[in-house]
């Protein structure tokens, strides 16, 4: 390479690095890392949530689960009063919902992959 | 920041530790934003663009194996996110400065800066006529923070490949301004 090559190579290397950089705003590192990693003042409210819903089907399937065993100890149905088959149908709704809820309510998303 | 090197980073976010994925950001949103810029050339996007590169580099940060530097590793991701966006938008790979971003020229008088400004604006229009294939490793090598080894694994090519894509650039470069000068001073 020549002195006039290399004197041209030279001044576009400092025009190339004359090109703009990109500054980011002054808040651009804690709002990504906050959307990163959720704040930790509101990490309480998942599990309390799950907790409260899982609460409620626990009670709920035992309310059933005496009603469905007081039933089945009770000899027949009536066309009143709903049979075995009615509370089991009952329970396993309720199961699911159980099953839902924790699915539905599970741990927030790690960062790890 | 020196003092806390890249894996223990890593670590501390992976434990989810919000401040030290704040000092990840911070000490490398610089260069991947304006990686993502040099790819996209809309200031508008690079906010949102450089925040979805980090959000991915953070679900993937368990998949970092220390083989790459940490700033070239988020690099990639930004590389890969400005082309996810060209691609949504229907783009190809452009790349040039904005009009009117230039920096001070130094301490040469008020003429030889207009004269500096006015070659580095034909430097950015030829620069944003070259071949794509040239256009961005050499826009990346502009990059004080990129390396050829990271411009290399930022592309997926070898870093033969970059240096000489890098070198055939500046020499179209340098044929381009030369041809523009002589039909200026023709015309």
């Amino acid at each position: 390479m020549n002195v006039s090559n290399k004197r041209a190579m030279d001044s576009i290397d400092a025009a190339l690095a004359r090109l703009p950089a990109w500054e980011p705003p002054p808040d651009f590192a804690v709002r990504t890392a906050a959307l990163a990693v959720p704040s930790a003042r509101y990490n309480w409210m998942a599990p309390l949530l799950r907790a409260l819903g899982m609460a409620a089907c626990v009670s709920v399937a035992a309310w059933l689960g005496g009603e469905l065993l007081f039933a089945v100890l009770q000899s027949q149905a009536t066309p009143n009063q709903p049979g075995a088959l009615d509370w089991t149908l009952a329970l396993g709704s309720v199961l699911l919902a159980w099953r839902w809820v924790r699915q539905g309510a599970g741990p927030r998303r790690s960062l790890r992959a | 920041m020196e003092a806390e090197t890249d894996a223990e980073l890593v670590r501390r976010c992976l434990a989810e530790d919000q401040r030290a994925c704040a000092r990840l950001v911070s000490a490398h949103a610089r260069v991947a934003g304006t990686v993502i810029w040099r790819v996209v050339r809309q200031r508008e996007l690079i906010d949102d663009l450089c925040q979805e590169a980090f959000l991915k580099a953070f679900r993937a940060l368990g998949s970092f194996d220390g083989r790459a530097r940490l700033s070239t590793w988020i690099c990639s991701i930004a590389h890969r996110v400005a082309l996810d966006e060209l691609r949504r938008q229907g783009r190809t790979v452009q790349f040039a400065a904005e009009e009117g971003a230039d920096e001070p020229a130094g301490d040469g008088d008020a003429l030889d800066r207009v004269l500096a400004d006015e070659e580095v604006r034909r430097l950015h229009a030829a620069l944003d006529a070259l071949p794509d294939r040239y256009r961005l490793p050499l826009a990346y090598a502009a990059l004080q923070e990129l390396g050829y080894e990271d411009i290399a694994v930022m592309l997926g090519i070898p870093v033969g490949t970059v240096k000489t894509l890098v070198f055939r650039g500046k020499a179209m470069l340098r044929e381009r301004l030369r041809a523009g000068t002589s039909a200026t001073q023709e015309g």
